[in-house]
């Protein structure tokens, strides 16, 4: 006779005053992404992997652009490359019509090297070298200054180059919400902003041709973006009636939520965080209401990252061990550990069981693997009872873990691309020792061999 | 010392329900555990424990062994068993 499949014994007791139905999901099983199933990806291109889908990433985008265009047509998006600057990832949204948005020298020069002209890329941040700043104004690129340093870093290279720098001023302010920004830019309230304005204006050096603001990041509040257009929109028509100057742009930068949930936070993230039409709708009230507005039409620039590639992002991650805690808790090892899942320090990642479900589910830790206490992936998640070898997908994870992932112990893992017709396509190595002993010396001296 | 016999209170069910009547606590357990408890109810040893899954299961030994390991431990977390000194000191040989 044949013996009945077998799978570990469990046993559970019963809480009262369990979470109610929002605060624990009956977990599934995904055993694909886009029809790929997950066992041929780990055969063909290994453990753990990184799984990004065009297919989604374009089909965000055109949701975004078409939320948006829907309130006010005239926007733009800069795809913020800090965000994921894959190049197959930024180039998938330069061919949706994307800018490019860069904070550092070397995102500019990622950007130049796809074919992206300076007059297409946006600079940002609080750090640009005066080398940054001789190839981007000499490139007509769009600057966005942080402070007063850079303003007069801007002046020396506009006489240095005999070239007026296309430049905006970037914008903290009170918008509602917490914790208010205001390390980056110049304070609305306080009137620093107009002061900078004042300041390019009377210097002739500078061309000012926008404002631009970021207020915060994985914003959960519409409302905020409303409050954070109309008071750029106000200074827009105060520079206009003051100075003469009417301004092209409004950028009003990042921070839109996407699907994923907070550590801190009780409600999951996709029935939490607003849909883009809420954001679109609150930035296209402001502008509607704005005489400015309605005289000048100025672009709306957006550089929304995490709303747009979070979910169109995959960790596929096997099981490596099983063990049961000193306090009777489960616990799973995983492949994948938080060095390259760096979001995992303030998300509470979906994990998905990548095969069917047998057992019980159990309150379970997910751990990776590497030899630090701090390798968490997940406390507590409801989870079935898993096989060594089984394969885990993890998401959302699009939004900052191949920027923000760290080589430790091991080597990062391939990341993948599955095109819309349905191929896989290979965006980044997995990398080999060579690859990190490569920028590595050792003295004469300690030469072993 | 310890006694072993908390759980043989426990009333369950046949689709994986237990209840204690002495705590109060309810506990759900699926088709195996309900197997291992059945047989600990029986006085059977973990050797036999063992053999009896194998016998019924498609296990490999390894697996079951490290398997009824943890399932035990949790019993133990949950009050609802502990070994008797005969056991540990058969342990305690090994």
């Amino acid at each position: 006779m044949a013996k009945k499949s077998y799978y570990a014994p469990t046993i559970e007791r019963k809480v009262a005053g369990a979470p109610g139905k929002f605060a624990t999901s009956v977990p599934s099983y995904q055993d694909n992404i886009d029809e790929i199933p997950i066992k041929a990806l780990i055969e063909n291109y290994g453990s753990p992997l990184f799984v990004f889908s065009e297919k989604s990433i374009r089909w965000k985008f055109k949701e975004a652009q078409r939320a948006f265009s829907l309130h006010y047509p005239n926007v733009k998006f800069g795809w913020s490359y800090k965000t994921n600057y894959l190049q197959a990832i930024c180039a998938t949204f330069h061919q949706e019509g994307a800018w490019a948005e860069v904070v550092s020298g070397m995102e500019y020069e990622r950007a130049r090297l796809l074919g992206i002209p300076g007059k297409k890329i946006i600079f940002n941040g609080p750090s640009k070298t005066k080398n940054d700043l001789l190839k981007a104004v000499s490139e007509e690129a769009t600057i966005n200054i942080d402070h007063l340093d850079e303003l007069f870093l801007l002046e020396e290279i506009s006489v240095e180059l005999g070239k007026k720098p296309r430049v905006g001023v970037r914008v903290n302010m009170d918008t509602g919400i917490y914790p208010q920004w205001s390390r980056f830019g110049f304070n609305y309230e306080n009137r620093e902003a107009y002061r900078a304005v004042q300041r390019i204006v009377t210097g002739n050096k500078l061309e000012l041709i926008g404002l631009h603001t970021h207020i915060g990041t994985f914003i959960l509040e519409p409302n905020a973006y409303y409050i954070a257009a109309a008071k750029l929109l106000n200074l827009a028509g105060y520079i206009e009636t003051d100075f003469g100057i009417t301004l092209q742009f409004i950028d009003l930068g990042g921070g839109i939520a996407s699907n994923n949930t907070l550590c801190e936070q009780y409600l999951p993230g996709d029935i939490a965080s607003p849909n883009i039409e809420q954001y679109a709708e609150a930035i296209g009230k402001a502008f509607n209401e704005s005489p400015f507005c309605r005289k000048n039409q100025p672009t709306l620039f957006l550089e929304s990252g995490r709303a747009l590639i979070d979910e169109a992002g995959y960790l596929v991650s096997s099981v490596i061990g099983k063990k049961t805690l000193v306090d009777g808790q489960k616990a799973l090892i995983l492949d994948a550990g938080v060095n390259i899942l760096y979001t995992s320090n303030w998300y509470k990642h979906k994990f998905t069981p990548a095969q069917p479900i047998t057992g019980t589910i159990e309150n379970t830790v997910i751990y990776g693997p590497l030899c630090m206490n701090i390798d968490v992936m997940r406390h507590g998640i409801r989870f079935p009872d898993l096989k060594i070898g089984d394969a885990v997908i993890i998401s959302p994870v699009g939004a900052y873990n191949v920027t923000q992932w760290m080589q430790f112990i091991t080597y990062r893992p391939n990341v993948v691309l599955i095109t819309v017709n349905g191929d896989v396509e290979i965006i980044r190595e997995k990398e080999t020792l060579k690859d990190i002993l490569h920028k590595e010396k050792l003295p004469k001296h300690l030469n072993l061999s | 010392m310890g006694t072993n016999d908390n759980f043989k209170r426990l009333a369950m069910s046949e689709n994986g329900f237990l209840f204690d009547p002495q705590t109060g606590h309810s506990y759900t357990v699926n088709e195996i555990s309900m197997e291992i408890l059945s047989c600990l109810k029986r006085g059977m040893d973990e050797s036999g424990i063992i053999k009896h899954i194998m016998d019924n299961y498609d296990v490999t030994e390894d697996q079951i062994k490290r398997d009824y390991n943890s399932f035990i431990v949790k019993l133990k977390q949950y009050s609802l068993y502990e070994e008797t000194d005969k056991e540990l000191a058969k342990k305690f040989k090994k």
